[in-house]
């Protein structure tokens, strides 16, 4: 990842300097992958994707020292973590449902680029509207796989099932999202 | 093979499908084949780029915290396959070997009560930690474990007699219960009342009377019978028990030397010492049989029952304290004319307590009287014999009686009836009915068989009472 952001620094040495405690080497690493999960809550629904991010990197901090793997397995490392934590604020908002939000609240501070932030917005809409209609095992499936860049393996372990129901899942995911996109008749 | 629901429409066109996200999951170029899903993967891929969100204070704050020095333990347990756990003196079994330790928390014992899934341990899991006590360990259990099971076995009346007897004082003495005695006619007839008509038991070789103190006062008075003089121990051995009335009796067998049988004279004998021992004339309630015959009661067994099986009556006197007889007070037989002279009897009654203040009742005779004195002649009862208080030791039946907590009745409104014949003469017992519903009848003095005429087989009158039963319910038949 950080190849591709222009860095030249190997993995290791970044994940080193993040364990050392710096903070320019945590920066890379959070700016790499923190869109990715905060994407990922957003399109799962989640109340607060940003707060959720936040935390799975906090729990990322505070574990790091029992990771040990190349950068691909860290990547996988961190959204199995934010795979458990969706599916901790799932069972939170089943016991307790989400806060109303206040009717005089603030605008929120307008981002930087707004073309960017509108067309994120209805990026999100659409996979949500779409996922929306699968199996929830075969939504977490397929957004781990597209959005976490995760293997068969490796989402097998994050979900606890094996890795043919989770072939299974994908498959049927896959199929019901082609079928869905005939129906709309949205394919570009 | 498909399974339930698979459509062969849907798999087919997703195996391409597959190796395309594959590819891309492995950083390969997006084929053509991942055309269909052309423009969903560009919506994943827009709604998960962007800038990334602004860093949260806990972030910033897990991050300070990623340098400082924090505690060993946590990577050191949780890292899966960082090489064999360290040699344990138990390797446990085959397939937890070589695996990594479990976490404990520090306090922790190293040993398990139960195992963790919250049942119980199997035969093979108490055997072992039965194996892993030490000596004094081992001792303790196995005496809890024969204690246990003797206390089962004397429940489940199992054991001899003797045995019997052993185990039940040991557990009444060591914990609160009061065992039942099975072998007591008592208990097989509900309600009795033991007089104890042990007629001059100690006469020869201190043979303890029995339970006259106690148990006739818990019937409503005090405990007197003739005198013990060279009774024959055949016949001084009866265990009379009758039902009772109106009071709650027990007796125990006598124990050697508990009788002061003064000669010829009423001896205060009875059990707790505060019972008073006055008067001469006895108010008992016996068996009818068993003073007149003379039976000896079985040794060691006692009737201990001392539910009132008639309607109950106010006690007459103030409420009786000396039910609570404690084992430690002194026996009777210590108890002798040093003893203070005004104690209350068991009905309430002070043995020397000014006349009137009695209960009013037929009685009020040998209230008038002077002060019971401890070694007083015996008096000769209408049947000639002599009778005195017949002494008896602490026994259970004492201690039941006084945990039952329930007012000593009278029986016959009397709690002397120091004339039995003078009560049934006036008619001056109580409503009492037999138990089968007989209309009352007065008390009437039955001479005892056994009576010798006033010698050593002197016997006290034998009163037959009417048990009172509940009033008939109008309109059944």
């Amino acid at each position: 990842m950080h190849r591709r952001n222009g860095a030249h620094e190997d993995f290791a040495t970044v994940l080193a300097r993040v364990r050392a405690g710096e903070g320019s080497a945590f920066d890379r690493i959070y700016t790499s992958l923190a869109p990715a999960v905060a994407g990922l809550f957003r399109v799962q629904g989640a109340c607060e994707p940003e707060d959720l991010a936040s935390e799975v990197f906090v729990g990322v901090l505070r574990n790091l020292d029992r990771f040990a793997g190349d950068e691909r397995a860290f990547r996988s490392w961190v959204f199995t973590i934010a795979y458990r934590r969706l599916a901790d604020e799932r069972r939170r908002h089943a016991r307790r449902p989400a806060p109303a939000p206040l009717d005089g609240r603030p605008d929120a501070p307008a981002p930087v680029d707004v073309a960017a932030e509108v067309e994120r917005a209805i990026a999100t809409e659409r996979v949500r509207s779409l996922c929306g209609r699968l199996v929830p095992a075969q939504r977490d499936v397929l957004l781990l796989r597209l959005v976490g860049h995760m293997t068969i393996d490796e989402i097998a372990r994050a979900v606890d099932r094996s890795p043919n129901a989770v072939k299974a899942l994908q498959r049927r995911g896959l199929a019901a999202i082609v079928r869905l996109l005939d129906q709309q008749g949205a394919t570009p | 093979m498909t399974g339930t629901g698979d459509r062969f429409s849907d798999m087919e066109p997703s195996v391409p499908l597959e190796a395309a996200v594959d590819r891309l999951v492995r950083g390969g170029p997006a084929g053509d084949d991942l055309a269909p899903l052309a423009g969903f993967l560009d919506d994943v891929a827009a709604a998960t780029g962007g800038p990334a969100p602004p860093r949260t204070p806990e972030l910033d704050a897990a991050l300070r915290s990623v340098g400082a020095p924090r505690e060993p333990a946590a990577s050191a347990v949780f890292v899966a396959g960082a090489g064999p756990s360290s040699p344990s003196r138990h390797p446990g079994p085959a397939h937890m070997r070589g695996r990594s330790a479990p976490r404990r928390a520090p306090g922790r014992s190293r040993r398990r009560a139960w195992p963790a899934h919250g049942g119980t341990p199997g035969r093979r899991g108490v055997g072992r930690r039965v194996a892993a006590l030490g000596l004094a360990g081992k001792a303790v259990a196995g005496l809890a474990l024969a204690g246990t099971a003797a206390a089962g076995a004397e429940a489940a009346g199992v054991l001899p007699e003797p045995v019997a007897d052993a185990v039940r004082r040991v557990i009444e003495i060591v914990t609160p219960f009061q065992l039942p005695d099975e072998a007591s006619p008592a208990r097989e007839a509900g309600t009795y009342s033991n007089a104890d008509a042990t007629a001059g038991a100690g006469a020869s070789g201190g043979q303890a009377g029995g339970d006259a103190g106690t148990d006739a006062q818990t019937g409503g008075g005090t405990a007197r019978g003739p005198a013990g003089s060279g009774a024959d121990p055949a016949t001084a051995g009866a265990d009379a028990r009758t039902p009772a009335v109106g009071g709650s009796v027990s007796g125990d067998w006598p124990e050697p030397g508990a009788l002061l049988a003064a000669e010829g004279g009423d001896v205060a004998a009875t059990w707790p010492p505060r019972a008073a021992a006055t008067d001469d004339a006895g108010d008992r309630q016996t068996d009818p049989g068993g003073g007149a015959t003379g039976a000896p009661a079985p040794p060691g067994r006692a009737a201990k029952d001392e539910v009132a099986a008639g309607p109950p009556e106010p006690p007459p006197g103030p409420p009786v304290l000396a039910e609570s007889a404690s084992p430690g007070a002194a026996p009777a037989h210590v108890r002798s004319a040093d003893a203070p002279a005004a104690q209350p009897d068991r009905s309430g009654q002070a043995s020397g307590a000014p006349p009137g203040v009695g209960p009013p009742s037929a009685k009020d005779g040998w209230w008038s009287g002077p002060p019971p004195a401890v070694e007083r002649p015996a008096a000769r009862l209408p049947n000639g014999a002599d009778s005195s208080l017949r002494g008896r030791t602490p026994g259970r039946g004492d201690q039941r009686t006084s945990l039952a907590g329930s007012p000593p009745e009278r029986v016959g409104g009397a709690g002397s009836a120091a004339d039995e014949g003078e009560r049934a003469g006036a008619g001056s017992a109580g409503p009492e009915r037999a138990p089968g519903g007989d209309p009352p009848e007065p008390a009437r003095s039955v001479a005892p068989a056994a009576t010798g005429g006033g010698g050593a087989h002197d016997r006290e009158p034998v009163v037959e009472r009417p048990i009172p039963t509940s009033p008939p319910v109008p309109g059944l038949p």
